[in-house]
């Protein structure tokens, strides 16, 4: 029943009119199904078939809890870039719904080229990145840590910082307790991909509507879902349910000088293609696309209704065949973007811990870092 | 919404009282007047909706498993979902399985009929005109049927297997669409005994690039009629369905281990088969494509006056139209045919003497759709005219206005009454769907007229068309 998330308080006077009610719907039911034989209204449970199961995760680590806990501690500790000033959680916020509601996260030389991603559901993406450029959770890990615009770390200046700190000795060892030298990279990446793994996003109201709890989305957020399954948006062709996503890269013609995928290929046909981001927790995510250059959900629908970058002047080679212009209205916009907002869950947030083993300040909640200092070069 | 004390209440009073009734009530009727989407919406899993004869301008969503729309066909009329050129698609369906029968789909914006991600797909008799992109696109599904479904007026495909696995696509008329029958990116899916006429393009097996579903394989296209697909192409023009070259009876691209086996294809002005590789700057887009049609096997095919007046860019290609048409690439292609017109110049294989057609341990074609009622004697009162033997007995015939023509099959293969002159083929008002064996078409003739009508498989055969049926004024 938690998953119902039903109200349990009920004042004494509600109750009774409820109860009246109930019974006077209930004999006026019994009423018309005695005498017309017809069906009975929809019932509080009702299965769809949207009720898909989420792609198979890894069999959990024997130290699995062990491996999760000391992920968390290294995601919210600084002491992994190089100038000890940004952790995971300063781009992947608890508060913004583990991205960080910027247009390009801040790296140490400044503004980055891409938007940072929710981690919510990283779990089931076989490749990530926005150029798809990591074919696991643990290679992408450790990519940002090192990258010189990034988090700028050192891996031996890392390694050695950590066999430092008492704290990771004695976590690493518990967490690998069958590795000769625990702290290590492979160790360090899968002890923060354990703890991503925790990050799942399945717990929206859509899901308990697909799980057959009709009343869990309203009217419009059903006309919403109706719309997203149109063949005039098509936006389920690539954001499929149940994860939202898909395991592919397209382009769909934001404008940009960005070559994506084709910046890891090297396949010029494939330039301005990115993976398939998630739908889960959209709502919540602003601003949007890889540059974070859409700034709300109905700028974003805008765009596909305009044809994608169709009618931005973007190359039409380089943008889906699906992604074609299409008629909606301001109603039914809004009722789609209704529907996205049925998709946020973050019932997983992690919470920070009150301090971490090498003693740097925790990055905290959006406030306080409002009144911080840019990093330093 | 309620309180959670009630909702225990509720749960004890449907079980004991509501249940039992609705259990007992699972054929859920609708009829004129009244809204399917709101008798569809409490629903228990397992329902058949049935829709009496009428016009309903509705936009279906079915999310229940096991739901059954049933549209009763009653002396000709049928439910329709008119979406009056305002709405978006008739059926959207996710509940696994779904069935749907009896139906007329027309004038909806996006498209017919689709299912998403179902497994148990049953589509049949259902008849679909002018649904903008597609007539009927199972998609992202499995265990698929399509049959005995008429498709016309598509702007892309008539009906559209996309990304599933198994399929059964079979007694199908599809005519005056873009595409007829597309199997894109589809698993062992069989394209049988459709009549597929008068489109830009007859059948498609193919793969399109960035799908999740990188292959193709093992679609099986047998005793299909495929015949004069040569209508000028009204897709997007900037879609890529809007570059498709009109005059190609069926083609394979990218798609591998296809056969294609005892089809008529005739008439197709640019080729009447076609092996091919995906076009490099769709490939390109995805290196995890592997873009060749491969081991496609041509065998049996009963290719006549094909690729006579090819459309110019496959002119300028191949220099000429030809009843097979490969274009050298892709490993293990053959055909039965030494003919083939190729790029280059590199002949196609013949195939190996041990092929053994697999449609040759199936049943010989006779289908009987829900369509196709058994004639009853009385039905028979009015004049008859038998199919048999290759021809219209009598191949003329004078009645007055008002009365009732019966068509009936009694040839083996499978026949049609179409309304057209000489060889060319109209829609209306002779319109009959696939008559196998033992098939029955019945028209009442209102006005007076002069009617001539041919067999759209055989029209090619003198018999086989310029049949009258002459009709006088009732009074005179």
């Amino acid at each position: 029943m938690e998953r119902l998330g039903l109200p349990t308080l009920c004042t004494r006077r509600s109750l009774i009119r409820a109860a009246v009610a109930r019974w006077l719907w209930i004999g006026a039911v019994a009423l018309l199904a005695a005498c017309t034989g017809a069906p009975a209204p929809r019932s509080a449970r009702l299965p769809t078939g949207l009720d898909r199961p989420f792609p198979a995760l890894p069999a959990p680590a024997a130290e699995e809890a062990e491996r999760v806990e000391l992920g968390r501690m290294l995601f919210f500790d600084r002491i992994l870039s190089g100038p000890k000033d940004a952790a995971c959680a300063d781009c992947h916020r608890p508060d913004s719904a583990l991205a960080d509601g910027e247009p390009t996260s801040r790296g140490v030389h400044g503004p980055l080229a891409r938007n940072a991603p929710t981690l919510y559901n990283v779990a089931f993406k076989p490749r990530l990145f926005w150029d798809r450029r990591a074919p696991s959770l643990e290679v992408q890990a450790l990519d940002p840590l090192f990258s010189p615009d990034e988090m700028a770390a050192d891996p031996t200046e890392l390694l050695a910082r950590l066999r430092e700190i008492p704290g990771y000795v004695s976590r690493f060892a518990l967490a690998f307790p069958d590795s000769a030298t625990p702290i290590e990279l492979g160790n360090l990446a899968r002890a923060l991909a354990a703890f991503e793994r925790t990050l799942v996003s399945q717990r929206s109201r859509y899901d308990r509507w697909a799980a057959g709890e009709r009343d869990a989305l309203t009217r419009q957020e059903l006309r919403g879902l109706r719309l997203f399954r149109s063949l005039e948006t098509r936006c389920f062709e690539c954001h499929r349910p149940p994860t939202f996503d898909a395991p592919i890269a397209v382009g769909i013609g934001v404008p940009s000088q960005d070559p994506g995928v084709a910046g890891v290929t090297g396949n010029p046909a494939q330039r301005g293609f990115f993976g398939v981001p998630t739908l889960r927790n959209v709502g919540v995510t602003a601003p949007y696309m890889h540059d974070g250059s859409m700034a709300s959900l109905e700028e974003v629908v805008d765009f596909y209704r305009r044809g994608g970058g169709r009618a931005l002047g973007v190359e039409p080679s380089s943008i889906d065949g699906q992604i074609r212009a299409f008629d909606l209205r301001a109603d039914e916009a809004a009722d789609l973007v209704a529907f996205l907002r049925a998709l946020s869950d973050e019932s997983a947030r992690p919470s920070a811990p009150e301090s971490v083993p090498s003693g740097l300040p925790v990055p905290g909640p959006r406030l306080e870092r409002l009144g911080e200092e840019p990093p330093l070069r | 919404m309620t309180c959670f004390p009630g909702r225990v209440w509720l749960a004890l009073l449907w079980t004991l009282f509501v249940q039992p009734a609705a259990v007992a009530a699972d054929v859920i009727r609708v009829g004129p007047g009244e809204s399917i989407a709101q008798r569809l919406e409490g629903a228990p899993p397992g329902s058949v909706i049935e829709v009496q004869p009428g016009v309903y301008h509705e936009a279906l969503t079915v999310d229940t498993p096991g739901i059954t729309l049933r549209g009763i066909v009653r002396g000709g009329a049928r439910p329709i979902l008119d979406g009056k050129g305002e709405l978006g698609d008739g059926v959207i369906a996710s509940g696994s399985p779904f069935s749907m029968s009896g139906f007329a789909v027309r004038h909806y914006v996006g498209n017919g009929v689709t299912t998403q991600g179902v497994d148990g797909v049953i589509l049949t008799d259902l008849v679909i005109d002018d649904t903008g992109l597609y007539g009927v696109y199972p998609v992202q599904s499995r265990n698929i049927e399509v049959t005995h479904t008429t498709v016309t007026g598509i702007r892309d495909a008539g009906i559209y297997v996309g990304e599933s696995n198994g399929a059964l696509v079979a007694y199908n008329e599809v005519h005056r669409n873009v595409a007829g029958i597309e199997i894109e990116n589809t698993n062992d899916a069989v394209v049988r005994d459709n009549l597929v006429y008068d489109n830009t393009a007859g059948i498609a097996v193919f793969v399109l690039p960035n799908k999740v579903q990188k292959e193709g394989a093992r679609t099986h296209v047998f005793r299909n009629w495929v015949l004069r697909n040569n209508r000028a192409n009204f897709g997007d023009p900037e879609a890529i369905i809007g570059q498709l070259p009109h005059g190609v009876g069926i083609f394979v691209m990218g798609a591998d281990d296809t056969v294609i086996e005892d089809n008529w294809v005739k008439h197709n002005v640019s080729a009447g088969l076609a092996v091919l590789r995906l076009a490099k700057e769709n490939a390109d887009k995805d290196p995890e494509l592997e873009p060749n049609s491969d081991r496609t096997h041509l065998a049996f095919n009963q290719l006549v006056a094909n690729g006579l007046d090819p459309h110019p860019e496959i002119a300028a290609v191949y220099g000429r139209g030809a009843d097979v048409m490969w274009d050298g690439t892709g490993t293990g292609n053959c055909a039965d045919l030494p003919d083939a017109t190729t790029r280059g110049g590199q002949p196609l294989a013949r195939c190996a003497a041990e092929f053994v057609r697999p449609s040759a341990a199936l049943p010989p074609s006779a289908g009987s759709g829900p369509s196709v009622e058994l004639p009853r004697s009385q039905d028979l009162d009015g004049p008859v005219v038998r199919i048999r033997g290759m021809r219209f007995e009598p191949h003329e015939i004078e009645i007055s206005a008002g009365q009732t023509v019966t068509w009936i099959n009694e040839d083996a293969v499978t026949h049609t009454v179409t309304s057209g002159q000489g060889t060319r083929p109209t829609s209306a008002p002779l319109a009959s769907p696939f008559l196998p064996r033992g098939g029955v078409y019945q028209y009442t003739f209102e006005r007076a007229g002069d009617f001539e009508y041919l067999c759209l498989p055989h029209l090619d055969q003198a018999p086989m068309r310029g049949a009258r049926v002459r009709v006088a004024d009732a009074g005179s």
